[in-house]
């Protein structure tokens, strides 16, 4: 058994723009045609967002806005029921919770990053300790089954009882790299 | 495109007459997109003390500390961006000191808009060579999740080979290795 979840459009809402559309089988009945949602810039995720679709783009300028000055290839965050209805020329970075892609903010940022980059996850965890909610870190972490990888920079830090799985990095070797990476502008 | 922290070091550098590899996150950045704004640069062993003495006295610059293998300035216009400084001796094993820096030359870097930058075995090899190396082995992950081909490994290990290091990286690479077969970063490497 296998479980499938499909985009469709309520009644009464406006169709994806036919550039975002890619038929995927023809049918009779409703629905009568299924597609999956073509994704090639920022602009189709604002589109799939106002659709109610949780897409989200993860970018270097917010990961350097956040405190950790630093390029990537922008990725597509989905949640993981949906991540293979759509296609995107950006890497899909399937999550299991898709409900904090819908009003992304920092504690959503360091657990995205905890699956590509975990030191930079760390390191805007350090710099926004003071704003970032550990409940909420905990919820996000536990929720998304990130704990081997927030143990390992020390998450627990921020999130009070998220529980250790794992082995963490070296104190001392985090703390090196918290202070190679000076945020833009900050002074040394 | 030049990075302006790269540029600006190698303004400096270049009128300092001081041959130089840019080494680390800014070498990395020319195959993958992953890059941190510090910058490091390599020289020759026989050029380290005298590469310290004269940016010291450059205006630009901040000193910050010298361990003797390892110097640390921050470029002032900039922010406060670190600039290291790496004695290339520290990295050639069993073979005579000079030979590190002349293999970086000559076999370990490619140029880019006039400047040498380390390839990304180079770069991976000098990593996992220091007390630092279970982080450094972090950030290699991160790299061939970006999209540095995970095979450069086995040029790591032939980089150790040549200067007899093998034996101390077996275990770090295995490690590395260890990690990018786990199936959450395996697949994110295929989705790359």
């Amino acid at each position: 058994m296998k479980v499938e979840a499909s985009l469709l459009r309520e009644t009464g809402e406006r169709p994806l723009p036919a550039s975002m559309r890619v038929p995927v089988r023809r049918g009779r009945g409703r629905p009568r045609a299924e597609y999956r949602a073509r994704v090639r810039s920022a602009a189709d995720v604002d589109v799939l967002r106002r659709h109610r679709v949780p897409a989200l783009l993860v970018t270097p300028e917010w990961v350097s806005e956040s405190g950790y000055p630093v390029r990537f290839r922008p990725w597509l965050a989905l949640p993981e029921a949906i991540a293979d209805k759509v296609s995107s020329d950006f890497r899909v970075l399937p999550v299991k919770d898709g409900d904090g892609l819908r009003e992304p903010g920092l504690v959503e940022l360091i657990a995205l990053l905890l699956r590509f980059d975990p030191l930079a996850a760390r390191v805007v965890a350090r710099k926004n300790r003071r704003t970032i909610d550990p409940h909420e870190l905990y919820r996000r972490v536990r929720n998304e089954g990130l704990e081997r990888a927030a143990t390992k920079v020390r998450l627990q830090e921020f999130a009070p009882g998220l529980p250790t799985v794992g082995r963490p990095l070296p104190r001392e070797e985090l703390r090196w790299l918290e202070r190679n990476n000076p945020s833009l502008g900050e002074a040394a | 495109m030049t990075d302006p922290e790269v540029a600006a070091v190698d303004t400096i550098l270049r009128r300092l007459g001081i041959p130089y590899v840019v080494v680390g996150g800014q070498a990395i950045a020319r195959r993958a997109a992953t890059v941190t704004r510090d910058v490091d640069v390599m020289v020759a062993t026989r050029d380290y003390a005298t590469t310290v003495g004269r940016l010291r006295a450059e205006s630009r610059l901040a000193f910050d500390w010298d361990d003797g293998n390892l110097c640390r300035f921050r470029l002032l216009d900039l922010g406060g961006v670190p600039l290291d400084v790496i004695n290339s001796a520290i990295f050639a094993g069993r073979r005579a000191p000079a030979e590190f820096f002349d293999y970086l030359q000559h076999d370990g870097s490619a140029p880019a808009d006039g400047i040498a930058y380390g390839t990304p075995e180079v770069v991976w090899y000098t990593r996992l060579l220091t007390k630092r190396w279970r982080s450094y082995a972090e950030k290699i992950v991160t790299n061939v999740i970006d999209g540095v081909p995970p095979d450069r490994l086995d040029a790591v290990e032939r980089i150790a080979r040549r200067f007899g290091t093998d034996a101390l990286l077996a275990e770090r690479v295995a490690h590395v290795r260890e990690e990018l077969a786990r199936p959450d970063v395996a697949a994110l490497v295929r989705r790359g």
